[in-house]
């Protein structure tokens, strides 16, 4: 399932219009260009975390904040490795504060439900319930996996996790996802 | 269904993305707060400062070892100077008269005409009182 071939945060880390040239993370230009290539996919994640879409956005925020506040010395080798790993840490600092104010964030997950196709929605709607039904160590998994294609080894990194680890907690959260959605559809 | 069936119907569920108004509000706080080419104004600046330090230094070693002289000695001046003027003579006369050490007179080459009239008068005039 999953191939030992070099990373791919290693290999591409950033996106093509940066790639090749030394990018400022305090110019303008080139913050929009990080934006475009990885707020989508850090968003879901913070989402995934989270459950709440306003708080996933203002967690977005802040990581990008520390991004632009980072020192011009400070070089980063690896920005999508950071990203997600910020994004893992700003995750943490919500969910303490909002269990800190008695905040019950909503649960929702990455999958946009009013976008479904009508032949796509109860598939849509079962995966986003059974998504739900998991714990959040095992949701993450699933949605740096699935949601946004890293690999084992990436997502090792941005959890802190072994890579061994990384995989198991994957193969339980499928079994998990099928098993639910096969008593749904029984 | 299969683990890899499960993968790829949920890779083909539509994601959902952030509002388009976030990336205006990030965006609009990545204008830097300080122009760039401030920020080569202290390596140039310490840089200016250990040139001067450095020239500084030169110009004491310099100096010490005797590029650039001092003000002459008492000994040097008198070997430079020339054959004394009728002033000058009247001067180490009147020294002698008053009873002053001529010697420890010459070793001063500060002491000025000016001085030395001004000394010998108040001299004359503690004498007259006396």
């Amino acid at each position: 399932m999953e191939s030992d071939e070099p990373s791919a945060i290693g290999a591409l880390p950033l996106p093509f219009p940066l790639k090749g040239r030394r990018v400022s993370t305090h110019e303008t230009a080139d913050i929009a260009v990080i934006y475009e290539a990885y707020a989508s996919s850090i968003y879901r994640y913070l989402i995934t975390l989270l459950g709440n879409p306003d708080e996933a956005e203002d967690a977005l925020q802040e990581i990008f904040l520390g991004v632009m506040r980072r020192p011009r010395r400070e070089r980063l080798r690896d920005l999508r490795a950071y990203l997600f790993r910020a994004a893992h840490n700003q995750a943490i600092v919500t969910l303490r504060r909002c269990k800190r104010h008695e905040e019950m964030p909503t649960n929702v997950c990455w999958i946009a439900l009013e976008a479904c196709k009508s032949d796509d929605c109860e598939l849509a709607i079962d995966v986003d319930r059974a998504l739900r039904a998991l714990p959040t160590e095992q949701r993450e998994v699933i949605a740096l996996k699935l949601g946004e294609e890293l690999t084992f080894r990436e997502i090792a990194q941005v959890l802190d996790i072994p890579k061994n680890t990384a995989a198991s907690r994957y193969r339980l959260a499928l079994a998990r996802l099928r098993a639910v959605l096969e008593s749904g559809e029984s | 269904m299969t683990d890899e069936g499960l993968e790829v119907a949920i890779r083909g569920l539509p994601r959902c993305e952030p509002r388009a108004r976030l990336r205006e509000r990030i965006l609009s706080h990545s204008i830097a707060p300080t122009p760039r080419h401030t920020s080569a104004f202290g390596p140039t600046f310490a840089l200016a400062a250990l040139l001067m330090l450095l020239l500084a230094d030169w110009l004491v070693l310099r100096s010490q070892s005797g590029g650039i002289p001092y003000s002459p000695s008492p000994q040097a001046a008198v070997a430079q100077a020339g054959p004394a003027s009728r002033e000058e003579i009247g001067l180490m006369r009147d020294l002698a008269a008053l009873g002053l050490p001529l010697r420890l007179a010459m070793r001063h080459p500060s002491l000025q005409p000016e001085t030395y009239l001004e000394l010998r008068n108040r001299m004359l005039n503690e004498a007259d009182g006396g």
